[in-house]
């Protein structure tokens, strides 16, 4: 008997939208905390009269950014693992995520990462970061494998929960009646003679 | 193997490649980190070239050099005299002398060590500087020391800039008098732009501004072409010219600047128009970059537009 249940979960969706709310919200608002205040996590120093803008600038973006990439997760968790839609949507967070992430470090350029002054001298530090925009990019395709390695292990499951027609063809294609028996011991290898 | 755990140990072994790759240079320095790797000091041996110091820099670097040390001694030519505790005399003697080189030594004979070297004239103020930086930065690749006046748009790349031995930053930088009393004259500070590339994955840009004290300075135009800027240190002297057609006076704490028949503003633009733009005086010249030029100019223009309101 072969079931067929909802090929979409709202709750995954929400469950990975609520991921990436806590990755590009909480994690962002933490590390600025930490930079105005760090007696809140315990650290005894006193940071004023520093200035990080560039930084705070960065993480404010990376808030900005949040609904952004929550919906995105919420598509992606939304569509089952082993669906062919889930990496459609993958690759697009993956795309969106690379250019959130230009958005984020501002094309490699931060700015004033750090300013002080100091007996009657003003310190101020800039970074562009190039190196890592290239190694980002390459890192962002190699997520491609992942989804499809993810898809393809759990394409068989996927099909068997959520679409019996496809699942017949799925085994059909995949498995030749003589050497390859249906159930849950069908890629036992059928030993003859 | 399941296809999405090979594909993430793949992934895996690429972001720790990656993050090896754009952290090694600093990975390594911090692995070869001193105790004292931290800190950051400028000593910059106290041997001075003499054929651009005058007597009285020269007699500001020997107090610089010494301090409060005693028993410390001068080695100029083929003489060697002790330090008292009014150089000037011996700064006359050592530039009357003819010698090529000094350096100043302590009581057993060492070199020793001083935040920088200033050879100063009329016409330019050189600095010389040897910044041990933290062991943290060895790994830079490139480093670019730019020396200018904030909100102005004069800037000074520096001679030479270079890092020795890994660790210690180079500085050679040479400021012509004529644009750093006009800056001074509209009120700017001083800064110093380091500009660093590490390892080709970062760059760096570290500006330091120095709070200058302007208040003494002063601008003035007489007429249609000269310009004034009273304040200036009472004992320097020179005259000459800036490029082509304008001319220049420093004494009595006055530099004078001669546009002969336009604003001097303009006349360095002329000149400029034309080709590079040197201040000359008698054998002794100051080359400037077109971009110091072109700030040079518009700190005049500022100044002069200032002085017509």
């Amino acid at each position: 008997m072969k079931r067929s249940g909802k090929r979409y979960s709202i709750p995954l969706g929400l469950l990975a939208a609520g991921i990436s709310m806590l990755f590009y919200v909480l994690l962002p608002y933490a590390i600025k905390m930490l930079i105005k205040d760090p007696s809140m996590f315990g650290i005894d120093a006193d940071p004023s009269g520093i200035d990080f803008a560039g930084v705070e600038a960065m993480l404010d973006r990376a808030m900005l950014l949040s609904p952004v990439m929550a919906v995105m997760s919420f598509i992606v968790g939304f569509h089952r693992r082993g669906d062919k839609n889930r990496i459609y949507a993958q690759i697009v967070r993956m795309a969106v995520s690379y250019v959130g992430f230009l958005f984020i470090i501002n094309f490699g350029s931060l700015g004033k990462v750090i300013g002080f002054n100091s007996e009657g001298s003003e310190f101020v530090v800039e970074a562009f970061f190039t190196g890592v925009i290239g190694v980002m990019a390459l890192l962002n395709l190699l997520k491609i494998p992942i989804f499809y390695g993810e898809y393809r292990d759990n394409r068989e499951d996927f099909l068997e929960k959520y679409d019996p027609d496809g699942y017949e063809l799925f085994v059909m294609g995949h498995y030749e009646d003589e050497d390859y028996g249906y159930g849950t011991g069908r890629r036992r290898r059928r030993r003859w003679g | 193997m399941k296809a999405e755990v090979a594909a993430r140990t793949l992934y895996s072994v690429a972001v720790v490649a990656a993050v090896v790759i754009l952290t090694a240079p600093m990975a390594s320095a911090m692995l070869h980190m001193s105790e004292d790797g931290w800190e950051l000091e400028t000593a910059t041996d106290s041997e001075y070239d003499l054929t651009g110091m005058n007597a009285s820099s020269l007699a500001e670097n020997i107090s610089d050099a010494v301090g409060d040390k005693k028993g410390c001694r001068v080695l100029y030519g083929e003489y060697s005299e002790p330090v008292g505790t009014d150089v000037t005399p011996l700064a006359y003697r050592i530039i009357s002398s003819g010698a090529a080189s000094a350096k100043v030594i302590d009581s057993e004979g060492k070199l020793l060590t001083q935040d920088r070297i200033v050879y100063r004239d009329s016409l330019r103020d050189r600095t010389v500087m040897d910044m041990r930086l933290p062991d943290i930065v060895s790994g830079i690749s490139s480093i670019d020391v730019t020396i200018g006046y904030k909100d102005s748009d004069i800037i000074l790349p520096a001679t030479s800039a270079n890092v020795k031995e890994g660790k210690v930053l180079h500085l050679d930088y040479t400021v012509p008098t004529i644009a750093k009393y006009s800056a001074l004259a509209l009120g700017c500070d001083e800064y110093v732009r380091v500009h660093i590339d590490y390892g080709s994955s970062a760059v760096f840009d570290v500006k330091i501004s120095t709070e200058t004290e302007t208040t003494g300075y002063s601008f003035r135009t007489e007429g249609a072409d000269r310009d004034f800027v009273e304040g200036v240190p009472a004992g320097e002297s020179a005259q000459g010219r800036i490029g082509e057609y304008t001319g220049f006076k420093i004494e009595g704490g006055v530099m004078e600047l001669d546009g002969r028949n336009a604003r001097p503003s303009a006349s360095i633009q002329n000149a400029l128009d034309k080709g590079p733009v040197s201040i000359l005086s008698g054998a002794s010249s100051v080359s400037m970059s077109d971009d110091t030029v072109k700030g040079l100019i518009e700190v005049l223009r500022a100044l002069e537009e200032g002085a017509k309101r």
